[in-house]
């Protein structure tokens, strides 16, 4: 298993909880659960911005608590604040994604979410979806092996939503990134997910 | 009838305005009626043979009174000057700001040599370097001695200060046409050149120097106050430049005879023994008697300037100054 | 019948022209007595030109030397936040307020020829000069400097940090991307204001420059008027200075504005960790902080001698401690009522669009900031001289020029929320079709806190004046500023130092005060 997770505990505000979870690589993983029941917390402690108080999370066998966050293998996509608001969509969607990258994938991914009129615009023009739209395109076209998503899809409508989701898709299967992603909706577990995880309360 | 011896009596009292003493105002600067200075003494013995209030009106330092007048001009409500020094008096003369005085000045000092008809000497000396003779055993003995050695030195602006002006005429007067170089040498071992009499004696108090441009009398502050006999003044071969204070009557008084009755007073014997230990200069009279702190002063030979000249000149020896001790 | 906008408008002009009028009467003070003129020939004058670059030169690197000290020690703060940062930044916001002679005492005390650091310090260490202009420069400017741009940094978006450190950017980019953007106004602002407080020094200037080759515009001014009486020489080159100073201001006042009291405590955001070396060093750098600052209250009292401390005249000491705040607090309360007046016009002047006219406007409400604080006492000082009106009229003007001095520091505080406020409320006041006294009442209500804290902040600035008292004050009634100078004029040292603990204290005790009520303000 490339993705293990075990009775990771994290203290966090008042209460204290415990994950364990495994995936292989390639797999994409959906975490559900009800509001309030820790998903969000679970995803920033492997992120590396949550410290956990005991266990261990193991990627390809290694240690990754052990490495600050800007070492993980990680490429994250936020529930917000995912954008530098004074720099301009184009400049903010070249960050962290490689030479080449830029130049061969970039600018089909652009066309196929619909931003080619947005890229020199800064983000606090855009509608929440179209933000949001930026921040994927981003998370999945980056090098990183592991993929997380916190609600990925929450301000899309139907027809963009189903575009997002076929290039998420096509992107992790692609490049074959190990995924995690919370999500609400039955529709994007269908459309992604090979394995679905219950977060109980 | 009753009411009326009432009523006139009302009408006569209302009438009547209550006789006050009359007020003197003399602007004086502020060192002068400090607490240590000689203002209150003066003020008690004064107050006690006229039958007056006497009134200082306090201004920073002598270049103010001179500057506060010219303002004021006829509004002033000033009846004396008090504490101009000479090189104040040509400027004070001619903007028309006092009149002639009719005190009797044959008992003042003969080497004084005073003739002037408007200003009245209260008290003069010296300006001489001081040092700590626990810290020099062999002082500087001339004004070219000093400049020439590497001695760090502390004086006052010429701009802002009498002691500063006087260190300007002493200059002029020691080196004529060669004050440029000796201006530009002295920059050398210049530790600051300060705003005012007390922020160059007080840093050289503290250490911060070898010598401070200060007055002959000073040790004897020292030791008449403090009991210590090691501040000394340097005696100069060239001689030193004097500093004579003196008073006057403002030209818009409306109390003339008060006034002179005032400056009859500052040179009485009375008043000249009152000065020289709050105001730490010499009288301008014989016969005062001293503390034995006096005697041990040094007593140098005169530069003469006459306030003419100073007047004349002053500009373009600032100038000089200016341009040549930068440091 | 007029509105309550008109009226408004109306005052906050009329306040505006009352500014300019006394602006214009300190200037005519001094031209119109003996036919003082402008003298275009000082200006070619080698020793102007002089005056120029000696004023240019050690305002430069004063405020270059502020910032680099001030931007390390506010980037330690933000990320090590280590403890006693609160307590360490009132003590910088102490140090903007103190009087000036008191840091210029403490310099002296602590590097002078015979100072407590003397033997830190190489063989030929002169402080008259260049380096003690600079020392004391430093001192008083650059914990502004650190809590503006401390503020700067807390005003990070929350999400910034964590985001550069997912996407993995570097030291040169997280630099590029996150604070760089962020800095670059406040340096810009706060090295302009320090460049300007320190082109138009004089008490520094006059104490520590340790010659003429040490003169600034404000220094020559007074030396002009002072011996030689020289109007002319002293008009020209108020004018020339008002200029210099007057136009690198209004560059100012188009770019942002600073809130004097920043650096509130705000929720951290994540941060990425910092690696144990450079914790180690900034920890030090912190304590070097920490010494710097305290340095100057333990040389103040250090001088202090107990014998002097049991037989001081403590009568005349709270006289004039209690003389000190009835003026500082007429000065701020009418400051703080100038400008509430002269906000309205600016806010509309942003609502309407024209930047250019709110700046214009800006810069009249408080450009007597940069005009020669020399020439406008002494300008009014001879005018009413002139016109004996001095003694009737001399603590309406003390009063009045202190506010003017301080106002500039309390728009800037006011005008934000001020303007916040207009632009949340403004709808629904003029939909509710309120009177007068209850709009006025809400607004009142609305700003009490920051009025509070800018309240406190004036009283600090106007308790530490010495100037405008030395024109306009009567000598056997003294501030206690002035006493402290009359002390340390008559070679009373000893009282003097006690004399300025005081005052620090009182200024330590205004700022807890201040402080807590800014805290809250900012929700």
């Amino acid at each position: 298993m490339t993705l293990k997770v075990e009775n990771l505990s994290i203290y966090y505000a008042d209460w204290q909880r415990d994950y364990s979870l495994v995936a292989a690589e390639g797999e994409r993983l959906a975490i559900k659960g009800l509001s309030g029941v820790g998903k969000t917390t679970l995803l920033m402690a492997l992120a590396g911005f949550i410290k956990p108080i005991a266990g261990s999370a193991r990627w390809r066998d290694q240690d990754l608590l052990a490495l600050p966050p800007e070492r993980r293998p990680i490429s994250m996509l936020f529930q917000d604040d995912n954008l530098f608001e004074h720099l301009s969509v184009a400049q903010n969607l070249r960050l962290g994604l490689r030479a080449e990258t830029i130049v061969n994938s970039l600018p089909e991914a652009v066309e196929q979410l619909g931003l080619s009129e947005q890229l020199n615009k800064l983000p606090g023009q855009l509608s929440g979806g179209q933000r949001q739209r930026v921040g994927l395109i981003r998370t999945l076209l980056r090098p990183e092996p592991l993929i997380i998503l916190d609600e990925p899809f929450a301000e899309l409508d139907a027809d963009t939503r189903q575009r997002a989701l076929d290039f998420t898709l096509n992107a992790a299967r692609a490049s074959n990134k190990t995924m995690l992603l919370i999500t609400h909706q039955d529709e994007d577990i269908a459309a992604l997910a090979t394995q679905t995880l219950h977060l109980e309360p | 009838m009753r009411s009326a011896v009432l009523s006139a009596a009302i009408a006569v009292s209302i009438a009547t305005p209550v006789s006050a003493a009359p007020t003197l105002n003399v602007y004086t600067y502020d060192s002068f009626v400090s607490e240590w200075g000689p203002g209150p003494g003066l003020k008690e013995a004064f107050e006690k043979q006229c039958g007056c209030t006497l009134n200082f009106i306090a201004v920073e330092d002598g270049v103010s009174i001179l500057n506060r007048s010219r303002i004021e001009g006829a509004s002033t409500e000033a009846d004396v000057l008090l504490g101009l020094d000479l090189g104040l008096v040509t400027e004070t003369a001619e903007l028309g700001l006092v009149q002639a005085h009719k005190v009797d000045t044959s008992a003042l000092k003969a080497e004084l040599n005073w003739q002037d008809s408007q200003f009245v000497p209260f008290d003069y000396g010296h300006f001489a370097f001081i040092y700590d003779s626990r810290k020099i055993d062999s002082p500087a003995t001339s004004l070219k001695q000093l400049i020439d050695s590497d001695a760090s030195v502390i004086y006052q602006d010429p701009r802002t200060s009498t002691p500063g002006q006087g260190m300007m005429l002493w200059v002029n007067g020691v080196y004529a046409d060669q004050s440029a170089s000796a201006w530009a040498k002295l920059a050398q071992h210049t530790e600051t050149v300060t705003k005012g009499w007390w922020e160059a004696y007080s840093l050289f108090l503290e250490g911060g120097a070898d010598y401070v441009l200060s007055y002959t009398t000073s040790p004897a502050y020292h030791q008449v106050a403090e009991g210590v006999d090691h501040y000394k003044a340097a005696q100069f071969s060239e001689g030193h430049v004097a500093q004579v204070e003196v008073a006057a009557i403002s030209a818009y008084t409306e109390q003339p005879e008060l006034a002179n009755q005032f400056l009859q007073f500052l040179i009485s014997p009375e008043a000249q023994a009152i000065i020289p230990v709050t105001n730490w200069m010499l009288p301008v009279i014989d016969g005062i008697e001293l503390p034995e702190a006096f005697d041990k002063l040094v007593t140098p030979d005169t530069i003469d300037f006459t306030p003419q000249a100073i007047a004349a000149n002053r500009a373009a020896w600032i100038k000089t100054w200016r341009d040549s001790a930068a440091n | 019948m007029p509105t309550l906008r008109s009226v408004q408008q109306l005052s906050g002009y009329a306040a505006l022209a009352c500014l300019i009028a006394v602006t214009f009467l300190a200037f005519q003070g001094l031209a119109g007595f003996n036919n003082a003129r402008f003298d275009p020939e000082l200006l070619r004058d080698p020793y102007t030109l002089k005056i120029l670059k000696f004023s240019l030169w050690q305002a430069s690197l004063s405020t270059l030397i502020s910032l680099l000290v001030a931007w390390p020690l506010a980037r330690i703060l933000y990320r090590l936040n280590p403890t006693g940062t609160q307590q360490f930044l009132r003590l910088c916001l102490l140090a903007f307020v103190t009087p000036t002679l008191v840091v210029i005492t403490s310099t002296m005390v602590l590097f002078g020829p015979q100072g407590l650091l003397r033997e830190f310090l190489p063989a030929q260490w002169k402080l008259f000069g260049l380096n003690g202009i600079l020392i004391a420069h430093v001192y008083l400017n650059f914990p502004l400097a650190l809590r503006i741009l401390l503020q700067s940094y807390q005003s990070l978006p929350l999400g910034s940090e964590r985001l550069a450190s997912q996407l993995k950017l570097s030291s040169w980019q997280r630099f590029r991307v996150l604070e760089w953007p962020q800095l670059r106004s406040s340096l810009l602002a706060v090295g302009t204001l320090i460049f300007i407080l320190c082109f138009n020094s004089f008490a520094v200037v006059l104490a520590l420059g340790g010659g003429p080759s040490a003169t600034t515009f404000e220094l020559a001014i007074y030396q002009a008027l002072k011996y030689q009486f020289n109007l002319s020489e002293a008009l020209t080159l108020s004018w020339f200075q008002f200029a210099i100073a007057g136009s690198l201001f209004a560059l100012t006042a188009l770019l942002s504005k600073i809130d004097w009291l920043g650096a509130r405590r705000r929720m951290q955001g994540w941060q990425p960790d910092v690696h144990q070396i450079l914790r180690k060093l900034g920890l030090v750098l912190y304590l070097c902080g920490w010494l710097v600052m305290l340095l100057p209250l333990f040389a103040l009292l250090s001088s202090i001698e107990p014998t002097k401390l049991a037989n001081l005249d403590y009568r005349v000491l709270l006289m004039s401690l209690g003389r000190s705040l009835l003026i500082a607090l007429g000065a701020t309360l009418t400051a703080l009522l100038l400008a509430l007046v002269l906000l309205p016009p600016q806010i509309e002047a942003l609502k309407q669009h024209r930047p250019v006219k709110a700046a214009l406007i800006n810069w009249i409400s408080t450009h007597h900031l940069v005009a020669p604080a020399m020439v406008l006492s002494t300008g009014i000082y001879i005018w009413l001289l002139s016109s004996g009106a001095l003694k009737q009229w001399s603590t309406f003007w003390l009063v009045l020029l202190n506010a003017l001095l301080v106002l500039p520091f309390l728009l800037t505080q006011l005008r934000t929320n001020s303007r916040a406020y207009q632009q949340q409320y403004g709808a629904l006041i003029a939909n509710l079709n309120l009177s007068l006294l209850v709009r006025s009442s809400i607004y009142l209500r609305y700003l009490k806190r920051p009025l509070m804290s800018a309240f406190a902040l004036g009283l600090l600035l106007a308790l530490g004046d010495v100037s405008i008292f030395a024109i306009f004050g009567s000598y056997d009634a003294p501030t206690l500023p002035w006493l402290i100078y009359s002390y340390a004029g008559s070679y009373r040292l000893g009282e003097a130092s006690i004399a300025s603990t005081l005052l620090l204290l009182i200024c330590a005790l205004l700022l807890l005060v201040l402080e807590k009520s800014h805290h809250q303000s900012k929700v």
